[in-house]
């Protein structure tokens, strides 16, 4: 028996123990701003104030003329619209001529870089012509090397290209190795271990032209076979011997640079430039958006649709799959990750089912929401054909109904949507809407300016799919914006077609791809599509200029409100400290740099050894 | 860091090591046995003792194949522990035990930590006022003397230590073998270039082994550390023979600083070599056969050999001086010839006979046993050991000299291999076959002068004995000087009759002995021209002749000071004088201008920048991940660290350069050392001294062999098309090639290389044949 004293001690005891536990989640809910979007800044018409290069003219350059890059092949073709995209970027002035022989002979003055889009522009005169340049200083890039036959028989374009033979004119490799230093992330090999990986992973253009390169180059990426095939050469086949894919030579006074393969034809160009420009310079500093965003599409969905397909995969309706099942696995993503979130929700998928959306859950989401600083976007898709002012005028009851105060910042819409979008943009509910994501599409810049008040930020991977392309692709951003945007689209987990739709499967292969491949990009700021949005309307608007004086290098910059971040690339040489804003190190000789004014003063350590002498002039 | 600061914490290291290792473990060991006797005899002991084991311990584990770092430690801690406690009548059983009821005490909570903390205390205090008590006795009690130790050794910083700090390479050139030598031992490889007196390697390889200290860094300082352990066993040796207190001192710093003495006296102390560290052993052995000598016969009869403290320490000194270089023990072994004439009458008695030769024989027997036991294993003699062989047969000194060199091109060839270079021994070579020819035109002058009375005989060898001494020792100088040096030996032979007359026996033979040895040292010094076997080239004779000389005049004034105020009254007063004299001298040497001060500090074989570099490239690098190429030994200097390649090697291979010309280092990185103003490596040219320059790289590639490409304008060629290759190769990787030092004298220039993908290092670097026409 439980003398009397002994009962009210415990029921004391339990009743200090509830209070203790639930005084603290009481406070908390009551006092929740879920309701206010601390991302969102109002939109603005940024985009009159983009940076835009000068309009130059080969014609009319002169000596006082800016440095430009001069682009030689098929205006607006894919490797045009990438290098016209990392210009924009890193605020360099572009010209862009059909052939060689339609520059002057003599400019006024001779580009800083000249990218040809292919080696068939080089040839007889042109080839002249670009050696001259090349002899002058220019940096000659080929972004594609074609046609291995002709190569082969062109013993000066070789000997330009540091070509010291044309090994074979098709050889079918293994995979792919990256050196370390070219991209941010670190070397790696795009080699599978086992067959499945090779099928589920290897998409890199594997059947190239075997480019065997001489004395005088630096090689950044090259074929690998496996072992067996290596023996097959008789054993004897260095590494330097490997087939050649990205590599410069230095013939004169410039450099020349080879990429044998279609990675110039994605974005995976804009990384490949940055990692040229920085390899042949003593140091590179250029402006990224150093945001990493994770967004969730068409999540949550607050109609209960496709209840059959749910019912039988959880056996809960979709709703209650999102919130018990699905939401928890996100919480500990955004955890594990150390990323935000942006979720874009949907009132619902199908237009044409009699399922309305259930009003009770969208603030359920937006206080789970404020618990991990994730953002509330909106998902402008839809599983029906119904267009998208048809879809916004019927969200908007639903949103009207909710009579909440929370304003979104950032839309998900199809690529194709694009345009509807733009043409709707002050329509409720996207009239507060200042950026807009949609999926990875080579047809549009990464982040660019769909209006002049709303900026696109693509999608760069899906995170579940995700291939030895995607992940070249990814480090290449990385390395010129430091900027990604993984795309997690629930739609297909809401409307499964294949059995490894299920939440199960999709969530193992995402969060394992996200954990692993984006771990060396920690240093990034993790943002939400709203915060993104500024630093992208930073980067569209910036425009900047570099100097360096012994182990000062003077940054200024202009068109930004508040901060600018950029990147600074050197050869192992260390930031001592700096003014007028801050850095963290991203790896060795890789530095992110954030500033706070107009100008920044980045002090690098002198170079000294361990041991000194009294007598020693210069280390 | 700087290198300045680098330099003098690694020399103070190795200075600490070595002292604790050779005096101060002794001196705990045997600290019962020593009580009483006098600190320079203590001193002695102590040293010689260090030596002695450290040196066969190390001979002993190589060759039973079992030498490492931990054989080591465990070979001396062990044995000096279980001494300690025999000799000093620890009983260790008892503290053992006693430690572990304390234990046990604690562990119970009977003992609480409060009182081993005051126990610890109180043992504390009571060693500390032992160590206060001592200091005051030997340090505070004799602060004239300490005086002079500090001006000793100020001299020897100013004079030798200075070399540590402005020169950080080596001063000789056969050192990159010696440290091969060493390397070799710690592979398990002793005599690895046959077998050879392998003392001082020993040493060094025990400080290296034991201690961690690089054999390069050993090499390049150890120098110092013998320079003031010859010093100070000078010192000794003076203080135990001298009567009076202030004379030795005024000796020491009569050799030290005296800047009459000819340069190939002192010029060997800037390096570390195995000669220079023998001699050191040589005193030892004089003073400890000169100690037993003067035991009266009472005191010896029925006296093991091992139980005599002074022949024991004889057997040590003179094994040790035949274990580490011939030369020592042929100044040692005439030296006891010398002490044998002194002590005649006590040498031919039994009493004395029988030990001494016995404690000869055993000693020879000691240090001649390990090279023994690797030649009966298949080890063949090294060239050197060749010509010792022949000496002591008394094999003409052609057929000695010819087999000599026969031997050394030998080692030159294999040092060669190994990019090592022997310029000494070459050296060495020439001036012996100069000595040969001298002597055999001497001999051919005198078949036709006509024949002399016994005095113009004896006129005329004085005559050349002074002028030898003049030659060598004193050079420049008037030949009186060279008289009165003679006169001075005969003098003190004569001082010591005198005293053996007035009954200062012990004293007297003792200067007999010493005047006899010289006379010996000086018949050596001129044995070439008076048709005798020249057992040691005069120009190594005099390193030993002035060091064994300052025992002269010292004695000199001290036997005459004690001749006339011998009463043990007039104790005093001798030291008074001998304080005033030795200042004097001091005062004298300074108003004259006699003292040393214009040295001259350099390395003709490494520059500064090379051991910088090589010093940082060991710190910045994992090690095994580097390769230096260069014209330097690099190879041996940096054996456990990293790699390296010739620079002749590098260049040669692109000298002819075709389009598959290919050459790939593959280490990660990899450094390029050029002398911006080449060394001559001991052989001046006309341009000696130009810099690099493209006229240098328009010269046709050095085709020599041997080191020859190594030296002299072949080495400015090398320099020159070294830099030029370097700096189109860094205009064609400005990104990975870059300038790891520079000084006005010296460039290293850093390549960083990605491991999957090498750099092919042969480029047209403009000096070099293309002979592929694709390529032009």
């Amino acid at each position: 028996m439980v003398s009397k004293r002994n009962f009210v001690s415990i029921v004391i005891i339990m009743g200090v123990l509830l209070f203790l536990f639930q005084f603290s989640m009481v406070i908390r809910d009551s006092q929740s701003q879920y309701d206010v979007n601390t991302d969102y800044t109002q939109k603005q018409p940024d985009g009159i104030n983009a940076w835009n290069g000068e309009t130059m003219s080969m014609d009319s350059l002169t000596e006082e003329s800016p440095d430009y890059v001069l682009y030689l092949g098929t205006a607006d073709g894919e490797m045009h619209s990438q290098v016209s995209s990392w210009c924009s970027y890193t605020k360099r002035n572009l010209i862009c001529m059909q052939n060689v022989m339609d520059c002057p002979e003599n400019p006024g003055k001779i580009p800083s870089i000249a990218i040809l889009e292919s080696e068939k522009l080089a040839d007889g005169d042109a080839l002249d012509r670009i050696e001259s340049w090349e002899q002058q200083g220019t940096t000659i890039i080929f972004g594609s090397l074609d046609d291995a036959l002709a190569i082969g028989q062109n013993d000066r374009l070789k000997a330009f290209l540091g070509i010291q033979t044309v090994r074979e004119n098709e050889t079918e490799l293994y995979g792919v190795r990256l050196f370390p230093e070219f991209l941010l992330g670190g070397g790696t090999d795009y080699a599978a271990s086992t067959k499945e990986e090779q099928m589920e992973r290897q998409d890199m253009q594997l059947t190239v032209p075997w480019y065997q390169v001489g004395t005088g180059t630096k090689v950044y990426m090259t074929g690998i076979f496996q072992d067996q095939e290596m023996k097959d050469f008789g054993g004897t086949l260095e590494n330097e011997e490997l087939p050649a894919l990205i590599w410069r030579n230095s013939p004169q006074k410039g450099f020349v640079f080879a990429v044998c393969g279609d990675y110039m034809k994605d974005c995976t160009a804009i990384g490949i430039l940055d990692g040229m420009i920085s390899d042949i310079s003593s140091y590179n500093i250029y402006p990224v958006v150093n945001a990493q965003n994770l967004s969730v599409v068409d999540f949550p969905e607050f109609a209960n649709e496709n209840d059959d397909a749910m019912q039988k995969n959880y056996s809960r309706s979709a709703t209650v799959s999102e919130r018990d099942i699905i939401w928890p696995a996100f919480v500990a993503l955004a955890d594990q990750s150390k990323m935000k979130i942006t979720c874009f929700m949907t009132p619902e998928l199908d237009y044409a089912d009699d399922n309305d959306p259930q009003e009770n859950q969208l603030v359920f989401y937006l206080k789970q929401m404020k618990e991990i600083n994730a953002e509330a976007g909106l998902a402008l898709n839809s599983v029906t054909d119904i267009s998208l002012a048809d879809k916004l005028a019927k969200d908007e009851k639903f949103w009207s109904k909710q009579k909440c105060d929370y304003r979104f910042g950032a839309a998900y819409a199809e690529s194709a949507q694009i345009e509807d979008v733009v043409a709707n943009q002050d329509t409720a509910p996207i009239a507060d809407v200042g950026t807009v994501t949609c999926e990875y599409t080579k047809n549009q810049p990464l982040v660019s300016y769909c209006s002049d008040a709303v900026t696109l930020q693509m999608a760069t991977s899906d995170g579940v799919d995700y291939t030895y392309r995607d992940d070249l692709r990814m480090r290449s951003v990385q390395s010129a914006l430091a900027y990604t945007n993984v795309m997690l689209n629930m739609q297909k987990i809401l409307w499964p077609e294949h059995e490894e739709d299920s939440w199960e499967i999709v969530q193992e292969r995402f969060s394992s791809n996200l954990l692993t491949f984006w771990k060396p990009f920690e240093a990034f700021s993790a943002t939400t599509l709203s915060e993104s949005d500024q630093r992208t309307r930073s980067l569209l608007n910036m425009n900047y200029s570099d100097t360096r004086t012994e182990n000062d290098i003077t940054l200024q910059v202009s068109g930004v409100k508040d901060t600018g971040w950029f990147i600074l690339r050197t050869h192992g040489e260390e930031i001592d400290s700096m003014d007028g804003g801050n850095w963290t190190e991203l790896e060795s000789g890789a530095y992110l740099i954030e500033t706070t004014g107009e100008q920044a003063v980045i002090h690098m350590k002198k170079q000294g050894l361990h041991y000194y002498t009294d007598d020693q002039t210069k280390n | 860091m700087s290198m300045t600061t680098l330099v003098i914490i690694r020399f103070i290291s190795i200075f600490a090591v070595y002292f604790c290792l050779t005096v101060l473990a002794p001196a705990i060991v045997f600290r019962r046995w020593l009580k009483g006797l006098r600190v320079a005899e203590q001193f002695l002991i102590c040293y010689v003792t260090g030596n002695f084991y450290v040196i066969n311990l190390v001979f002993v584990l190589q060759l039973l194949h079992i030498s490492h770092p931990a054989t080591l430690w465990v070979g001396t801690v062990i044995p000096a522990f279980l001494a300690w406690s025999k000799i000093n009548r620890i009983p260790v059983r008892e503290r053992v035990r006693e430690f572990f009821v304390a234990a046990k005490r604690l562990s119970r909570g009977t003992l609480g930590l409060k009182m081993i903390w005051h126990r610890m205390l109180y043992q504390i205090l009571i060693y500390v006022r032992k160590g206060g008590r001592i200091f005051y006795q030997k340090v505070i009690k004799k602060t004239g003397q300490w005086m002079f130790v500090v001006v000793i050794v100020f001299s020897l910083f100013w004079i030798y230590g200075r070399g540590l700090i402005l020169a950080y390479g080596y001063a000789a050139s056969d050192i990159p073998v010696h440290i091969s030598w060493i390397n070799q031992m710690s592979r398990g490889n002793m005599f690895s270039a046959g077998v050879y007196p392998f003392g001082f390697h020993c040493m060094m390889y025990y400080l290296h082994a034991a201690f961690g200290f690089d054999t390069y860094v050993l090499l390049c300082q150890f120098f110092f550390v013998q320079v003031i352990c010859i010093h100070f066993v000078l010192l000794a040796f003076l203080k135990l023979c001298c009567k009076t207190t202030y004379l030795p001192y005024a000796g020491t710093l009569f050799y030290v600083l005296g800047n009459f003495w000819g340069l190939q006296t002192y010029s060997r102390f800037y390096a570390t070599l195995p000669q220079e560290f023998g001699m050191i052993f040589v005193l030892p052995s004089v003073s400890f056969a000169i100690a037993f000598f003067q035991t009266h016969r009472e005191r010896l009869a029925g006296k093991k050999i091992w139980r005599d403290r002074n022949l024991l320490c004889f057997a040590m000194s003179f094994s040790l001086t035949l274990a580490i270089h011939f030369y020592g023990t042929m100044v040692a072994g005439l030296c006891c010839i010398g002490i044998a004439v002194g002590f005649f009458f006590r040498f031919v008695r039994k009493e004395y006979f029988g030990k001494i030769m016995l404690t000869g024989i055993i000693s020879v027997v000691i240090a001649v046993l390990p090279m023994g036991v690797a030649y009966a294993t298949g080890t063949p003699l090294q060239g050197s050991l060749g010509w010792g062989m022949s000496v002591i047969h008394g094999t003409s000194n052609e057929d000695a000299l010819d087999s000599e060199i026969a031997e050394n091109s030998e080692i030159t060839e294999a040092v060669t291999e190994s990019g090592e270079i022997s310029t000494e021994e070459e050296n060495r070579q020439s001036a012996d076959k100069e000595q040969v020819t001298e002597t055999e035109t001497s001999t051919e002058e005198q078949l036709v002068v006509p024949k002399k009375s016994m005095k113009q005989k004896i006129t005329g060898v004085g005559e050349q004995l002074a002028e030898r001494i003049i030659q060598f020792i004193l050079p420049g100088k008037e030949t009186p000087f060279g008289y009165l040096i003679l006169t001075g030996i005969v003098v003190v032979g004569l001082l010591g009759l005198a005293l053996c007359v007035t009954r200062r026996t012990d004293y007297g033979m003792m200067l007999i002995a010493v005047s006899a040895y010289m006379m010996i040292m000086t018949l050596l010094l001129d044995a070439g021209e008076l048709g005798l076997p020249v057992l040691m080239d005069p120009a190594r004779c005099s390193i030993y002749y002035v060091y064994l000389f300052i025992a002269v005049p010292v004695l000199f004034v001290d036997g005459s000071i004690y001749f006339l105020l011998g009463f043990r009254r007039l104790n005093v007063l001798r030291n008074l004088i001998s304080l005033f004299l030795t200042g004097t001298l001091l005062i004298g040497m300074n108003q004259y201008g006699v003292i040393r001060q214009n040295e001259t500090f350099g390395s003709d074989f490494v520059s500064n920048g090379a051991i910088t570099c090589l010093s940082n490239i060991i710190h910045d690098n994992a090690d095994h991940t580097w390769t230096i190429i260069s014209a330097n030994d690099e190879t041996q200097m940096g054996l456990d660290h990293g790699y390296h390649t010739e620079m002749i090697s590098f260049l040669r291979q692109m000298e002819y350069l075709t389009k598959d010309t290919t050459i790939t280092i593959p280490t990660a990185s990899v450094y390029f050392f050029v002398e911006k103003v080449p060394l001559n490596y001991a052989v001046p040219y006309v341009k000696s001294g130009q810099s690099i320059s493209k006229a240098g790289a328009l010269q046709a590639l050095p085709n020599v062999g041997g080191i020859g490409m190594y030296q002299g304008e072949n080495r400015w060629i090398l320099m020159s098309r070294m830099y030029y290759w370097a700096q189109a190769f860094e205009k064609l990787y400005p990104d990975a090639m870059s300038v790891y030092y520079e000084s006005d004298q010296f460039i290293c220039y850093k390549l960083d290389q990605n491991m999957y993908h090498l750099y092919n290092l042969a480029i047209d670097y403009g000096y070099n044949q293309i002979v592929d026409e694709q390529m032009e």
